[in-house]
């Protein structure tokens, strides 16, 4: 999203609230922030200085030095302090993950950030300290030769059957740390839990060193932290002297506030805001953060919230500037990524979600204040993150969903919908207790997970379109020739199309065993030589097991490896249409297929036509849907056979990320009709670009039909015209819409997209991809394509300013 | 009769079919557009509703000329000239075979014959939304009252199975024919243009006392039938037709004094202009109405005069 068109309003300044005006301020260095050497610089001395000691003590030591050497400050305006970086909207840098990309791009001159000349030497040094040392380049030491060439030929690197490069580079998140732990007991009672465990625990043999070590080391993260909010409680104090009038007062207040937590536990609402923005900055100086998310704020915050309006302490007004100043501290964090990361992971896309409503241990409705002002603060201090997602049942607070109706119409792409039924029962069949299950929240995009028991998530991503077309070419990627898969037979070999089915199913399980083994030796390899730390004092039961969350630290590991799939409608797609005209019509043959396919149907315009004519998932034809939920079945039963690390399973989860642009650069032309190149669906159950033309109700039957109870993480994507959303009857019937994606048919998730005017603007480009793009003006629809350009840019104006 | 009726099931001429309609009634509903239209309002912006029969839209922009349609056309309507592909309009029996071979989907069809059941299984696929919304069908045009056997066994059909149903009319039927559509509705949508008679019949090709007098006894009906049943007057808005505040009020006059308390409201539709390029794709290019809706301060004045 651009974060400019998330426009604030032509207000002056003055009508501005807090939140808006830091925020103002701020992105508007997003383009011209730099790359601060701060912690790169740190941990490479803190490394050099513990030389030869134990890798987790040596850890912990480089996190103490970074959160208690590194250069802070408190920004104007701002009530929470802490920030992820020494500068404002600056990048910083985790060089021991990976620092060769950096290198090469700096030789080749193509660096794409903003670096001040002079640290440019700087730079190389760290990059030369870490070459060797970085956690990728030893991992790939790690696994030999054999596998890095298997795993070349099949990832980024080759034809991308899965993806592997990013996953190597990126750290793990996707878990929600008990921070309201910390606001009941403080650092203090952390530290003195470590100290419980270790007077309990002997050195006698290697499980023992392993377990006294990994305590020692969350010992001197944790004691880094109190010494970390103390640091600002003395440099607000040192402000405060030189300030006058209410400034004044707030800092002093800051410095109250950090003079107290994290060591002990949150007197007030204040407190716990403080407490959590800390420990969500201790994490990421130690590992940075992916995913990671708080959970369910407004019932954890609600408490402090309530004690205080009744004492009088804070006004409704003051808790919504603090939700606001939160929102502006999570957007100010950036991702300093390679050029192939970032685009996976779609930009700077961060996970750190929040969970609002749901249901309380006994079913009741569990909407408060609280969920409230966190939506109003969204909707005030119009910031990408953190992001929203609300948990549905039947009998969620009706003027609450209105609320969250009227921030979805904002366009921001969130908050989130989340089906509680749904969700519970899967939880409840992979063991969860009733009580933790009824607990659960969504953590990164559209996991769902227990709050600080459930271990982080890892995913295969596997490219299936891609095995489609190795399955349809006895084992050879058409795109590059080189054989990779299974010996399964030509397309013109299968006579039905469950011979077909047959042989890609044995393709996608040969590719995902690789995959999976590659994922495992990352999980394992990660857990022994980078542990989290801070994130495992916040964890049930890494203290007594005296393992890491990446390890087997956590109480549950249920969901904690899965597949993403990316492109299962795209693959549903095609084998529809292969049924109708292989199989069933025979009107086509299976050579002239596939050489239309390796021209891009250049020259075969007809059967392209065809093809795109052929039953397409998203528009309510049971023909093809079911074919989409029996791969989903497919994929399902194959995971759930797979062993994962740490005594669990595989799970599926297709919430595409970025993925489905990158895996579809590499796929050719489909028998769905796909062109070669282009974008395959996203998520678990968008329709391919373009190819559902019966309106919405048509698409969620069509994503009904999939069983949604099984799969973890259904992400779907739905665009509605802002004119879909204008009143409030409007709004009542996006909600019954909603309502019946859940209750009748059975969903998980589903979050919605206003199209907004660059949509609109490439549907003028390319009509051929928004055939379903609706648009209503004074109570009449229209589809888009069907419109006059001249009709079509008066729109454009009414859209630009706001609709 | 009645029986007869249930067992056999018409046909009609649809030309669109929309789910997820918001704003043609309460709840969810589809909107199912019934093809012919008694009037020939000068700023139709669904043309292709006009005529009963079949007719292909064509879009000459998006056509590469392939001939494929001038290859299956059975009789012979579609020839070629230098830049174009010509459509001869009394040869073409609207079969909708050029649509599917054309390549690039140049060639929409506006008229399809469907079966009540067909008809009510696409309807029927969104159930849930309407039982989540109370939520229903509407019908729509053209003017459904032109296919009124048909109309009537959709809405007699939609009621049986429990949904709500909506038309949108122009009224310009005989009372006995509409009182027997009505039977089966929850929810009319009325259009009334213009109060002048002689302007309505230039506008409109035809005069309005057969609408006033079935809007009127349409009121008396709802009285009758009571609060299960609505009514809502439309006007639309045609610029320099009927949209002077003299004109709009003369309608307010009429709804509240003939009317009266039984119509549940009154909305003012502002012109749209989002059918133009159909006269283009139909060849009747010349008809275009080529007007501008009204400016959002006029809708302001209008809204202002409404409320009071
Ligand atoms: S609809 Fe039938 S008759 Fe008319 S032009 Fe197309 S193919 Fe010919
Ligand atoms: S089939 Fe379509 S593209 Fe080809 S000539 Fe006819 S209208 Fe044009």
């Amino acid at each position: 999203m651009n974060i400019r068109s998330s426009h604030l309003g032509k207000e002056n300044s003055k009508s501005l609230t807090r939140g808006q005006r830091i925020w103002e301020r701020l992105r508007d260095l997003r383009d011209t922030a730099e790359i601060s050497l701060n912690r790169a610089l740190l941990v490479t001395e803190a490394y050099k200085e513990t030389e030869g000691q134990p890798k987790i003590l040596r850890r912990a030591k480089a996190h103490e030095k970074i959160v208690t050497e590194l250069s802070i400050y408190i920004d104007d305006d701002q009530l929470l302090v802490g920030d992820f970086a020494s500068k404002p909207m600056a990048y910083e840098w985790w060089p021991e993950l990976t620092v060769r990309w950096v290198g090469e791009v700096l030789e080749s001159g193509g660096f794409p950030y903003r670096i001040e000349p002079d640290k440019i030497t700087q730079m190389k040094e760290i990059v030369e300290y870490w070459k060797d040392r970085e956690a990728k380049e030893s991992f790939m030491t790690y696994i030999g030769e054999d596998m890095r060439n298997t795993l070349n030929a099949m990832n980024e690197n080759g034809s991308l059957a899965f993806f592997a490069e990013v996953e190597a580079q990126t750290e793990k998140g996707w878990h929600v740390p008990n921070y309201p732990k910390v606001m009941k007991i403080g650092l203090t009672g952390i530290i003195t839990e470590i100290d419980e465990e270790l007077s309990k625990t002997e050195l006698l043999d290697n499980d023992s060193y392993a377990k006294i070590n990994f305590l020692r080391a969350l010992k001197i993260s944790c004691q880094a932290g109190i010494r970390y909010a103390k640091r600002y409680a003395a440099l607000a104090k040192e402000l405060a002297e030189k300030s006058e009038g209410q400034r004044k007062k707030e800092l002093e207040r800051i410095a109250d506030t950090c003079g107290w937590v994290l060591e002990k536990p949150a007197r007030n609402f204040r407190d716990a805001m403080q407490t959590m923005l800390f420990c969500h900055l201790l994490i990421f100086w130690d590992v940075r953060l992916s995913g990671i998310s708080f959970g369910r704020v407004d019932q954890f915050l609600y408490p402090y919230y309530k004690q205080d309006i009744e004492n009088g302490t804070i006004t409704r007004e003051e808790a919504l500037e603090l939700l606001e100043c939160f929102r502006v501290k999570l957007s100010s964090m950036r991702q300093f990524d390679s050029k192939i990361t970032k685009e996976a992971r779609s930009g700077e896309t961060q996970f750190h979600n929040c969970t609002l409503g749901g249901q309380l241990t006994d079913g009741t409705d569990a909407v408060n204040e609280m969920s409230f002002l966190w939506i109003e603060a969204a909707e005030r201090v119009r910031t990408p993150h953190p992001t929203l997602t609300v948990r549905w049942h039947p009998g969620l607070n009706p003027d609450f969903a209105m609320k969250v109706a009227e921030l979805n119409r904002l366009g921001l792409g969130f908050p989130a919908w989340y089906c509680d039924e749904t969700s519970i029962s899967y939880l409840k069949n992979r063991g969860v207790t009733h009580e933790d299950a009824m607990n659960y929240v969504v953590s990164g995009c559209v996991l769902h997970t227990i709050p600080h028991k459930s271990a982080s998530a890892w995913p295969a991503i596997v490219n299936l379109p891609k095995i489609l077309e190795i399955t349809m070419n006895n084992g050879v990627d058409p795109r590059l020739g080189t054989k990779i898969g299974l010996e399964t037979g030509h397309l013109y070999d299968f006579k039905t199309l469950d011979e077909l089915l047959e042989a890609f199913k044995k393709q996608v399980s040969f590719f995902t065993n690789i995959s999976k083994s590659y994922l495992n030796h990352v999980r394992v390899f990660r857990a022994h030589e980078l542990p989290n730390l801070f994130i495992s004092a916040l964890f049930d039961d890494c203290i007594q097991r005296g393992d890491g969350v990446f390890g087997g630290g956590a109480y549950y590991q249920q969901s904690s490896m899965y597949m993403l799939p990316v492109g299962v409608v795209d693959v549903g797609d095609s084998f529809a249409a292969m049924k109708k005209y292989l199989f069933e019509e025979c009107s086509i043959g299976s050579e002239e297929l596939l050489k239309a396919l390796k021209v891009n149907f250049e020259g075969k315009e007809d059967l392209h036509k065809k093809l795109l004519d052929a039953p397409k998932f998203g528009n309510d034809i049971e023909y093809v849907d079911y074919i989409v939920r029996d791969i989903y079945s497919f994929l399902i039963e194959l995971m759930n056979s797979i062993k994962a690390p740490y005594g669990s399973v595989y799970e599926v989860a297709p919430h595409s990320l970025s993925f489905h642009g990158a895996a579809g650069r590499r796929v050719g032309a489909l028998p769905s009709g796909r062109l070669a190149g282009v974008a395959l669906s996203d998520g678990a159950c968008s329709p391919s670009q373009g190819r559902d033309v019966n309106g919405p109700t048509a698409v969620i039957n069509s994503a009904g039909r999939i069983d949604h109870t099984p799969i973890y993480g259904t992400l779907f994507n739905m665009k509605f015209h802002p004119s879909a959303l204008e009143t409030k009857d409007d709004l009542e019937k996006f909600l019954a819409f909603i309502k019946t994606y859940f209750g009748t048919l059975k969903g998980k998730h589903i979050q919605f997209n206003v199209v907004d005017r660059e949509t609109l603007l490439d549907a003028q480009k390319h009509p051929e991809r928004h055939r379903n793009l609706i648009v209503r003006v004074a109570g009449y629809s229209a589809l888009w394509v069907e419109l006059d350009e001249k009709i079509q840019n008066e729109i454009l104006t009414r859209t630009a300013h706001g609709a | 009769m009645e029986k007869n009726d249930q067992i056999k099931s018409s046909t009609g001429s649809v030309f669109n079919i929309q789910r997820y309609s918001i704003h043609d009634g309460p709840g969810i509903r589809t909107t199912v557009f019934l093809k012919g239209c008694p009037m020939e309002c000068f700023w139709c912006q669904n043309p292709e509703s006009q005529a009963i029969k079949p007719e292909i839209l064509f879009n000459k922009s998006s056509c590469t000329l392939c001939g494929y349609c001038a290859n299956v056309c059975p009789t012979g309507a579609n020839s070629f000239s230098e830049k174009s592909v010509i459509i001869d309009r009394a040869k073409c029996a609207g079969c909708g075979i050029c649509v599917e071979v054309c390549p690039v989907n140049a060639r929409v069809i506006s008229g399809k014959e469907m079966t009540v059941e067909e008809v009510m299984d696409l309807v029927l696929k969104d159930k849930a939304f309407y039982d989540n919304s109370n939520g229903g069908i509407t019908l729509s045009g053209g003017d459904p009252i032109m296919q009124k056997e048909f109309a009537l066994q959709l809405l007699r059909r939609s009621k049986e199975i429990g949904l709500n149903t909506a038309i949108e009319t122009c009224g310009y039927a005989t009372w006995p024919i509409l009182k027997s559509i009505i039977e089966y509705t929850d929810f009319i949508f009325y259009d009334i243009k213009c109060l002048d008679s002689s302007k309505h019949l230039k506008a409109t090709g035809k005069d309005n006392i057969l609408i006033l007098e079935n809007a009127k006894k349409l009121a008396k009906e709802k009285a009758i039938l009571g609060k299960e049943k609505t009514m809502k007057i439309r006007v639309p808005m045609i610029p320099g037709f009927n949209d002077s505040i003299e004109d709009v009020q003369a309608v307010l006059r009429f709804v509240k004094e003939e009317l009266g308390p039984t119509v549940s409201d009154l909305e003012i539709l502002r012109y749209n202009n989002l059918g133009e390029a159909k006269y283009d794709r139909l060849d009747r290019g010349k008809e275009r109405p080529g007007m501008e809706p009204q400016s959002n301060e006029y809708m302001e004045i209008i809204k202002t005069i409404i409320k009071a």
